[in-house]
């Protein structure tokens, strides 16, 4: 499937969603303010606090908005579609997907890309910002194009988390109870993972390498802890996204075959 | 073009416990039955042919559709469309085929019919030329050019209906398959999808495949009939021949001025009984009605009477409900199908 | 009695579901001790040490899982296909249906992950236990007016978004609230002053922070009663937003003919 066919698809998509166009704004908003509290609750307890084991906080807003923006990128492609692959199996609607001459999973998530994560991706996009200006980070080019690449790696992590789970559709139908449930883990790296034992930074780090969207980019750029290992995972972090993301592909090739030989 | 050969379908069916201690027990038990959804069906279509395919509901029609278009792999059997095997050359088996789900869409809810068609163009690769000429044809025949801007969710089923058969159609696919594509439609608006497919069928010479409940769909478009039942195929002809069989019988409705109890008699079935009211299928000659007639009105006091041919619908009830009950009917149509 | 069962029967159809939110709120839990581990250390911050945190941690996540927000859906999608016609025919009142129904729930939730949640997060974690047997009936009143104004409160969203068509936004922006002002997470004790101000004035106090707050015996003698006088005010309040609105939709509904 061509590049182009997919943003025609999803232009479509928009001007489908332009169809509302006020209970997308008042949508949009609704979720800034949603994640004003969030981070609202942060710096209420960091005015108390100051630092959570070394991090402050224009470094933990890094920290948080990294996470929030690369999971709104990845959301905005993959979300809508994976959790309602369920819904759509039963209404018997995701045939149309797999009887056109295209690469089915492309053409599936185009047609369900979500722009109502743009608001996420507002928010977050603007706290990145605020918080790279007000930390003492020198920026050089390395460091920029570090950045740019780190969220693009993790955006396809946070993405191959959510194919995954929606994959699991094929054999069990309902699993947004599952989404609820990386919602809640994926609330692990809202802070930084030093927080936790060793245990458990070794299962985000190296089981649900969660600790890679956001905790060793950040830890590479603010240059903490002992520089070799911070640069191994740092730069580990920018192929570990697409990687992952291929696996979680080859899961849904596997469900797909499923679907056609034993379920429908 | 299409060859079916002894193709089986299995589904599972996982069992379910009633309640509280059931859905206990259904947090550690799995168990299932297996059904056969289609069972050993073989069948050949050739191109340009027009077959209707038709039975009751869980006869496995579209549990065939699947199959025939990729979507489901068969259990057992061989199937090939185009010389393909359809789930193993999905992509390549799409650009010959066109699809129409009576009651799931294709076309974007939101936006005007035109931007569907434009998006067909580009997944299928539509030439300019080719798009002009399709679309001119569905504007006039399918009078698409009544609402081709306006946003789909406010067409009428009748409007939306149209446009999925030219959607499916925009990249003249050599097969059509159509599953229920006159669900719930009027009388106007299946009229003019129906004489519009005969037209696609004879103009172009595509091979079409069609389910449906209205048998009128099948007697005007489909030359060729099959019937299955219960998974099997039970019926292989013309539609001709298949009407031409049973319409040698009769439908005689008598009512009684009192409910005379069940009635039976040698070469008239009883097929429905309401009592007072009762219907016979009579496959004997006028004569014959007439002294079974008379023999009954010696017993019991007849208040009317009617005869009538029966349509094909009626003759495909009877069929199923043959089938269903093994009654003596069975043996009765069984000739009709050898 | 029926729409209870009704309700929890539903829930318990619904298998590893009920593991999976267990694992999930046990997580919850230990992130937030995790936090507080780091923050506090061994040490203390206004007589606040780490264990009383565990302890307010568990409370005011258990709390926080049973209170009544899934029925906003409910309500609104009766609201706007018109099922909530064929609601209004029986022979009970809407709201004390949704109630009951409700209440099935929450008792699942409280069988199925509450109790468990409580009882291996202790295990976990380690709980400290009220000292007066008093303070246990007191912290049941505390939850029983959470359930009330959590139910109030989804009532008034599924209400406003009548005449706004949307629940989306809505729900987005009280979750803002409840998030920041229960205290859930962030006792009011670590507030500012102003923002302490704030959240007192609220009624989002009463589903995280109260409830614990008392079980932890932190509110005591004369301050509870006032706390929970408080808590009636708020009940009364919402209960009276929520009969006009509600009037008012239902006036709505007629006119338009359903």
């Amino acid at each position: 499937m061509s590049i182009r066919l997919f943003t025609y698809i999803v232009q479509l998509v928009i001007k489908s969603k332009m169809e509302y166009k006020e209970s997308f704004i008042l949508g949009a908003m609704g979720q800034i303010v949603g994640y004003t509290a969030n981070y609202l609750v942060i710096w209420l307890l960091l005015q108390k606090f100051e630092s959570i084991n070394g991090w402050g906080w224009t470094e933990i807003a890094f920290l948080y908005s990294l996470n929030l923006l690369t999971y709104a990128i990845g959301a905005s492609f993959v979300y809508s579609p994976m959790i309602g692959l369920g819904q759509i199996l039963i209404d018997g609607k995701f045939e149309q997907y797999i009887t056109k001459p295209l690469a089915s999973f492309p053409y599936f998530i185009a047609s369900l890309f979500n722009i109502g994560y743009i608001a996420h991706i507002l928010i977050s996009g603007t706290v990145l910002i605020w918080s790279l200006v007000n930390t003492s980070i020198d920026w050089t080019i390395v460091r920029i194009l570090y950045l740019i690449l780190a969220i693009i790696s993790a955006s396809f992590l946070q993405a191959a988390f959510m194919v995954v789970i929606g994959s699991l559709s094929f054999y069990f139908l309902r699993v947004q109870y599952l989404f609820t449930i990386l919602f809640r883990v994926r609330e692990f790296i809202a802070y930084p993972i030093s927080v936790y034992g060793t245990f458990f930074q070794i299962i985000l780090t190296w089981i649900i390498p969660l600790a890679m969207i956001n905790y060793y980019p950040s830890l590479f750029l603010f240059s903490h802890g002992s520089s070799i290992e911070t640069t191994l995972y740092g730069l580990a972090a920018l192929v570990v996204g697409p990687v992952v993301f291929l696996l979680a592909y080859q899961i849904w090739r596997r469900g797909i075959n499923r679907y056609s030989g034993a379920g429908g | 073009m299409i060859r079916v050969d002894e193709i089986t379908r299995e589904y599972r069916q996982w069992k379910r416990y009633a309640g509280l201690m059931g859905s206990i027990r259904g947090l550690f038990s799995r168990e299932y039955t297996t059904i056969n959804a289609v069972n050993q069906v073989s069948f050949t279509i050739d191109q340009g042919e027009a077959v209707g395919y038709i039975g009751p509901n869980g006869a496995g029609k579209s549990t065939m559709i699947k199959m025939l278009t990729g979507i489901l792999v068969p259990t057992a059997g061989e199937l090939t469309v185009n010389n393909l095997i359809p789930h193993m050359n999905r992509k390549e088996i799409a650009k010959h085929i066109g699809i129409v789900f009576g009651q799931r869409s294709q076309l974007w809810w939101d936006l005007p019919v035109s931007d569907s068609f434009e998006l067909h163009k580009r997944i299928y690769h539509v030439s300019d030329e080719a798009y002009r000429k399709n679309m001119d044809i569905f504007m006039e025949l399918l009078n698409l050019k009544a609402f081709i801007s306006q946003p789909v969710r406010q067409l009428s089923l009748g409007q939306r209906m149209r446009a999925e058969i030219g959607l499916a159609l925009l990249h003249d696919p050599e097969i059509i398959f159509l599953d229920e594509p006159t669900i719930g439609l009027d009388v106007v608006a299946k009229d003019s999808i129906r004489s519009f497919l005969k037209y696609i069928n004879k103009e172009r010479n595509a091979t079409i495949f069609l389910t449906s409940h209205d048998l009128k769909d099948i007697e005007e478009i489909c030359p060729r009939l099959l019937i299955v039942n219960q998974g099997k195929l039970i019926f292989d002809g013309a539609v001709r021949d298949f009407k031409a069989n049973i319409s040698s019988g009769k439908l005689l409705t008598i009512e009684f001025q009192f409910d005379p109890g069940t009635l039976e008699f040698e070469d008239a079935i009883l097929i429905a009984d309401e009592g007072a009211r009762k219907m016979y299928k009579i496959e004997k000659g006028l004569s014959f009605i007439n002294t079974f007639i008379g023999r009954i009105s010696e017993k019991y006091i007849i208040t009317d009477f009617s005869l009538q041919d029966y349509d094909i619908e009626q003759v495909i009830r009877m069929y199923y409900q043959g089938l269903e009950s093994e009654s003596d009917l069975q043996g009765d149509l069984s000739k009709v199908v050898s | 009695m029926a729409i209870v069962q009704k309700a929890f029967l539903r829930n318990m159809s619904y298998r590893f579901e009920i593991w999976l939110r267990l694992i999930g709120n046990i997580s919850v839990v230990f992130i937030q001790i995790s936090i507080w581990s780091a923050l506090l250390g061994t040490g203390a911050i206004e007589g606040i040490d780490l264990s009383t945190m565990i302890t307010y941690s568990i409370i005011s996540t258990s709390v926080s899982m049973i209170l009544m927000y899934q029925m906003i859906h409910t309500i609104d999608g009766k609201l706007k296909n018109g099922d909530i016609a064929m609601d209004l025919l029986k022979p009970i009142s809407f709201p004390i249906l949704m109630f009951f129904d409700q209440v099935g729930n929450i008792c699942f939730q409280v069988l199925c992950t509450l109790v468990p949640t409580i009882v291996i997060s202790s295990l976990l974690f380690g709980l400290t236990f009220p000292h007066e047997w008093t303070t246990l009936l007191l912290f049941f009143i505390a939850i029983l007016f959470a359930v009330l104004i959590s139910f109030f409160i989804s009532y008034l969203i599924a209400l406003i978004s009548f005449w706004f068509l949307t629940t989306f936004a809505l729900e987005w922006m009280f979750t803002a609230l409840i998030t920041v002002f229960s205290g859930s997470f962030l006792p009011l004790w670590f507030f500012s002053k102003e923002w302490r101000g704030v959240a007192e004035m609220l009624p989002f106090q009463f589903l995280g922070f109260i409830p614990a707050a008392i079980f932890m015996e932190t509110i005591e003698g004369m301050e509870v009663l006032w706390v929970l006088v408080k808590g009636v005010l708020w009940i009364i309040t919402l209960w009276i937003i929520v009969q006009l609105l509600w009037r008012r939709a239902i006036r709505r509904l007629v006119l338009q003919g359903g």
